[in-house]
């Protein structure tokens, strides 16, 4: 009986830890997205998980109308990285000109417009994404005991697949060193002959479709509705804090900590509770920002902004 | 341009200064004496949500406007006035006595988020103050501090009704109550607000804002300073939660101002109104306020879900593109135009002939 | 200088108002100014009472304010079960506007989430409402020629605009009497007010339990099963099949716990016991899988979910998860009425949605046979696609169909009596004793001065992924009377 209870306990570990690692690497994805505004553009957009929570509501008209699934989701983050773009160009640049305070309404605005903007498009009601990956109750595999599904595996492959691509845009491709340099002078980088506008917009777009990316993986479990993309955005918000806003594996760490954390708090530590998570999660980044103000792989630079 | 002539040079502090300045607090005097003493019950509830949202602006833009610093966590402070005030009043007390209380408490957490704010800056802060607004509502659904709180279910029948001596009548003037207390705290708040700024701390505080390195050698004591303001802009959003809980006669986790969402409006009213000025805060209240009624207004009279939503953030939209520093900055760049505020130019001392040696 | 003279002003202002400020609010005129029959008044208020009452306030009322209300109104009175209600007007605000007869149009307002995020779900109700009011005053020209109007605010789901919006519809528009309100705290914020204006709210569209203060708030009610309701079919479902070990999990509202407080209260009657308790976060999106984790690992046989609208899905989706992972899990779920629609069960594509168990009033809309063959459900379809809705008739839309069309027969019930007033409309209310026609065959909506609950019926259903629909489970249970009144 021990031996079972033990034998139990492990594999449920296994299990809360792998769905945690999934809940994080959609954090993480998010998380990322920030980062690529950031490093681009030095600004956080607010409005990003609305763009993504867009994109959601396109793939699943594509997918209504035939198209099979990667597809709608590849024509969706096009759509994200377009509309971000044009926002960028169109509603924030003139502000930033002549107020950067007052970007922040700015994105305030466009996250409330494209939120709802949403109810006026596709209606109010709930509707239900099919997932990427086989998404079936057996499409699993085992590992140490616990079910291990495709659908969170995949998410967390996905992941890593974008960290790597960014990685590569950011480090060896003309584009990445744009960004890079914008982001530290914009001033010096314009004289340099580095086209900022444009950079700003694809810094935008790319993360937005990012976003697109992220949402669409995580609405398949949960439904797709207006509220999709709040508390994930926040968690991001704080795993790219906990990171290192300028770090894309900050985020990635940040993101996959704050999912296992979740993951570990409702599991075992029983007396917190489902609602306590984010309060305990922002207590321990607010302790690591106490001896690290950049985040944990972020630069000190950072916190001059 | 041109045709406009040269703006007239009006100096700080003068004559004429003065009454402009007294002309325009006598109209909005006039304004909220008229609707105090005429307006039906919507109409004098929507402008006292606005005053009470003032209020908690003012307290925002006290930390915002003069030390530069960013906070989203200050539903936060907004509830823990509103649920200070609510407990209390649960268990007896007189409803005037909870709002010092209130205020009180509020101060102390206040302070207390102010110190790490020692450590982080900038957009870090921004995120721990936002951290502070999530977690809020959190702690009041846990089911442990359920004793206090009482949880989900937060806590009803807060009634402030008109005390004896005032010449309202019971539960049938409770609005025109509601409003006048109203009015006189954000007076009290608004002209604390404003002799903080011309105090030996309030000059203190912009210079924190200006430049961090030249406040510590002129021996500010910048630790002090960013602590007791935190403080003080927690307790004035504080107060302001206190009369939001009586006014609405009940408190509860999921009401919107005491999450992210009501901290957010707090900060755009801030923003719409123009930081660092006096009248900003409640240019900016009363702006979103009545912007989005009208809104919302929209939205109902043609039956389409979310047109609402939609059209206050385009206005929104629109404020940050062509108001950037708020309605007073734009308001401010038009004044500009005829007259202009210029500080007191220094008396002329007659200059002394200097001594002259003999070379030449 | 001027400032601080002002400032000495305000502040001298401010301590003598908090020093002086309001002794006499102890007992919260809320609930001395409602309507209360028995409050040591003559019997005249209560008509229809027998003997029992004769001239005294009850032996179980006088003096013995329940702990919870101090100094209100005493909660339960000792007229026996049956009687039939009838509301004091003279402690009305004004007793004169209360019996007033309504001329012209009749003016319903209302206030609901049109906007502003996650509410925005609630909106079909709204159009569900307005489409069975426009076919009434097609089909009958009004109540005596008498068209109804609506007039609908939207409250973003807030509380403190719901005070506002009606505020405004009764000062401004002048509106005879308010129904359907969304939300809990929505309604909560407006009744002491209504109550005291002796402004009928009827059909608070909630299955809080709050709605049925009698006494307290009489012009009060609410038209949704009320929650405890629903834990209560289910538990007598649990004893039948002889479950005992429950697990709960549920979001963190006053929704969700008054479903807790309701099981909490009642599982020992039927010899279930709560073994875990999980709680979901209102803003979580994401699929509740650790809590599922935990419920796996606590060998339930019963899980009572409470999933806050889309997550009802997400939570769905992971129990067939859970199901497929783990050979022998395989407990009884029941979820939330909130949920009991296609809109929410259709959506999950795994299987986890097969034999989960929710109760409904209303008549199966979606299922095409139905659909097909019952002329209410015929005639409700045809209304809402005239409409031009975009919303999904099968799901809280036929909430607000049923909302509307008992409200009208309020209305027609007030009528009959000869007067159509708000005291008549409160009555007939109260006394309701009448089936929609979107309710289930051997339910009906019933109330009078000791049953403050109209929908107290349920049926059991369960969703079968083989037919694509609810089935039925069992029979129509009606626990009418089981709640009696809301004792604070």
């Amino acid at each position: 009986m021990m031996h079972a209870l033990m034998a139990f306990n492990g594999s449920l570990f296994v299990e809360r830890m792998v769905n945690g690692l999934a809940e994080g690497s959609i954090f993480a994805l998010l998380a990322l997205s920030l980062v690529v505004v950031f490093r681009a553009t030095g600004q956080l957009n607010f409005a990003q998980g609305e763009i993504g929570l867009f994109g959601a509501f396109l793939v699943s008209t594509l997918t209504l109308s035939g198209l099979p699934v990667w597809l709608s989701i590849l024509i969706a983050m096009v759509a994200g990285f377009v509309l971000a773009a044009v926002l960028e160009r169109v509603v924030i640049r003139p502000i930033e000109h002549r107020n950067p305070g007052a970007v922040v309404v700015a994105a305030i605005g466009l996250f409330l417009g494209l939120n709802q903007m949403h109810s006026l498009i596709w209606g109010p009601d709930a509707r239900s994404l099919p997932s990427l990956f086989p998404s079936g109750p057996t499409d699993f595999f085992r590992l140490f005991g616990a079910a291990v599904y495709w659908q969170r595996f995949g998410i967390f492959l996905t992941l890593l697949v974008m960290l790597a691509l960014l990685w590569v845009l950011f480090n060896r491709t003309k584009v990445g060193l744009a960004m890079r340099a914008v982001a530290n002078n914009a001033e010096s980088a314009g004289l340099a002959g580095i086209r900022v506008g444009w950079v700003l917009m694809i810094g935008w777009g790319l993360a937005a479709a990012i976003s697109v990316l992220a949402a669409a993986l995580l609405a398949p479990q949960g439904g797709l509705s207006a509220a999709l993309m709040f508390g994930p955005f926040l968690s991001a918000s704080a795993a790219a804090t906990l990171g290192g806003l300028d770090s894309p594996v900050g985020a990635v760490v940040g993101g996959l900590t704050l999912g296992v954390l979740k993951a570990v708090i409702i599991g075992y530590v029983g007396f917190l509770g489902g609602d306590m998570v984010f309060t305990v999660s922002l207590v321990i980044i607010l302790v690591v920002l106490l001896f690290r103000p950049g985040g944990l792989f972020g630069s000190e630079r950072v916190e001059r902004v | 341009m041109a045709g406009l002539g040269t703006p007239r040079l009006v100096e700080h502090g003068s004559v004429q200064h003065r009454v402009g300045q007294l002309l325009l607090f006598g109209l909005f005097a006039a304004i909220f004496l008229w609707q105090g003493l005429t307006a039906e019950r919507p109409g004098l509830g929507l402008l006292t949500d606005a005053i009470i949202l003032a209020i908690a602006v003012t307290g925002l833009n006290l930390i915002t406007g003069f030390t530069g610093q960013i906070s989203i966590g200050h539903s936060a402070f907004f509830g823990l006035g509103a649920y200070t005030t609510a407990i209390l009043i649960d268990r007896g007390w007189t409803p005037g006595w909870t709002f010092p209380v209130a205020a009180v408490v509020a101060f102390v957490i206040g302070c207390i988020v102010g110190l790490p704010a020692l450590r982080l800056k900038g957009i870090y802060l921004a995120l721990v103050t936002l951290g502070l607004a999530v977690a809020f509502p959190a702690m009041l659904n846990y089911k442990h501090l359920a004793g206090l709180t009482n949880g989900a279910l937060g806590i009803k029948n807060l009634t402030y009704l008109p005390p004896e001596w005032t010449p309202f009548d019971g539960r049938r003037d409770l609005h025109k109550w509601m409003f006048w207390l109203a009015v006189v705290i954000f007076l009290i708040v608004s002209v604390v607000a404003s002799n903080l700024l011309r105090s030996r701390i309030g000059r203190a505080m912009i210079a924190v804002r200006d430049n961090e390195t030249a406040a510590a050698v002129m021996g500010v004591d910048r630790a002090q300073v960013k602590t007791v303001v935190f403080g003080l802009s927690a307790a004035m959003t504080g107060v302001a939660g206190s009369l939001f809980a009586v006014k609405l006669t009940l408190v509860e986790p999921a009401i919107a101002q005491f999450t992210l969402l009501g901290a957010i409006s707090i900060l755009v009213a801030m923003v719409i109104g123009g930081t660092a000025a006096t009248w900003g805060p409640l240019v900016g209240a009363l702006a979103y306020t009545y912007i989005n009624d009208w809104a919302k207004t929209q939205g109902e009279e043609n039956d389409i879900a979310g047109l609402g939503g939609v059209i206050f953030a385009v206005v929104l939209i629109l404020i940050a593109r062509f108001a950037p520093f708020g309605v007073v900055g734009l308001l401010r760049k038009l004044r500009a135009k005829f007259v202009r505020v210029v500080p007191k130019l220094p008396a002329v001392q007659p200059v002394e002939p200097v001594a002259t040696g003999d070379h030449t | 200088m001027k400032s601080r003279k002002i400032a000495a002003l305000a502040v001298t202002a401010a301590l003598a108002l908090a020093a002086c400020g309001g002794d006499d609010d102890d007992d919260t005129s809320s609930a001395t100014d409602a309507p209360a029959p028995t409050t040591g008044e003559a019997p005249a208020a209560t008509t229809a009472a027998p003997a029992t009452t004769d001239g005294e306030a009850p032996a179980t009322t006088d003096g013995e304010a329940p702990a919870t209300t101090d100094g209100e109104a005493p909660a339960t009175t000792a007229a026996p079960a049956g009687a039939e209600f009838a509301v004091d007007v003279s402690v009305c605000d004004d007793p004169g506007a209360a019996t007033a007869a309504i001329e012209g149009p009749i003016t319903i307002g209302t206030s609901y989430p049109q906007s502003g995020g996650p509410a925005v779900l609630f909106q079909p109700a709204g159009d569900g409402f307005q489409a069975y009011i426009d076919y009434y005053n097609e089909a009958n020209g009004g109540i005596n020629g008498q068209t109804i109007e609506v007039i609908a605010k939207d409250d973003q789901y807030a509380a403190d605009q719901t005070k506002n919006n009606v505020d405004e519809l009764v000062f401004d528009d002048e509106v005879n009497l308010l129904s359907g309100i969304i939300g809990t705290a929505n309604n909560a914020a407006v009744q002491a007010d209504l109550n005291a204006m002796c402004i009928p709210q009827l059909w608070a569209l909630t299955g809080s339990t709050m709605w049925g203060a009698v006494d307290q708030y009489p012009f009060t009610s609410g038209v949704l099963v009320p929650y405890a309701i629903e834990v209560e079919a289910f538990l007598t479902y649990l004893q039948e099949q002889g479950a005992s070990r429950l697990g709960l999990i549920y979001v963190n509202n006053d929704f969700g716990q008054e479903y807790k407080d309701a099981v909490d209260a009642r599982a020992g009657e039927y010899g279930v016991e709560v073994v875990v308790e999980e709680t979901i976060d209102a803003a979580d999106s994401g699929a509740p899988t650790a809590q599922v984790s935990n419920l796996v690992a606590a060998d339930v046989d019963a899980i009572l979910a409470v999933p806050l609208g889309a997550q009802c899905i997400a939570f769905m989706s992971e129990i067939g998860n859970a199901q497929a992972a783990n050979a022998d899990f395989d407990p009884f779920i029941y979820q939330t009425g909130v949920c009991a629609s296609t809109v929410f069960f259709g959506a999950v594509s795994n299987g986890g949605n097969d034999g989960v168990l929710t109760t409904t009033q209303f008549k199966d809309v979606a299922n095409p046979e139905v659909a097909a063959s019952d002329e209410d459900v015929i005639t409700y379809l045809e209304a809402f696609a005239a409409s031009g809705s975009a919303a999904d008739p099968s799901g809280l839309a036929a909430a607000g169909w049923v909302t509307a069309e008992a409200t009208v027969h309020v209305l027609e019930e007030a009528a009959a009596t000869g007067v159509l007033s708000r005291e008549s409309i409160a009555n007939a209310a109260r006394n309701v004793d009448w089936k929609p026609s979107l309710l289930r065959e051997g339910l009906s909506f019933r109330m009078d001065a000791t049953d403050g609950y109209a929908a107290e019926g349920a049926q059991l259903v369960a969703w079968d992924v083989a037919v694509g629909s609810f089935v039925d489970v069992g029979e129509v249970q009606s626990f009418d009377g089981l709640l009696g009144v809301f004792a604070g």
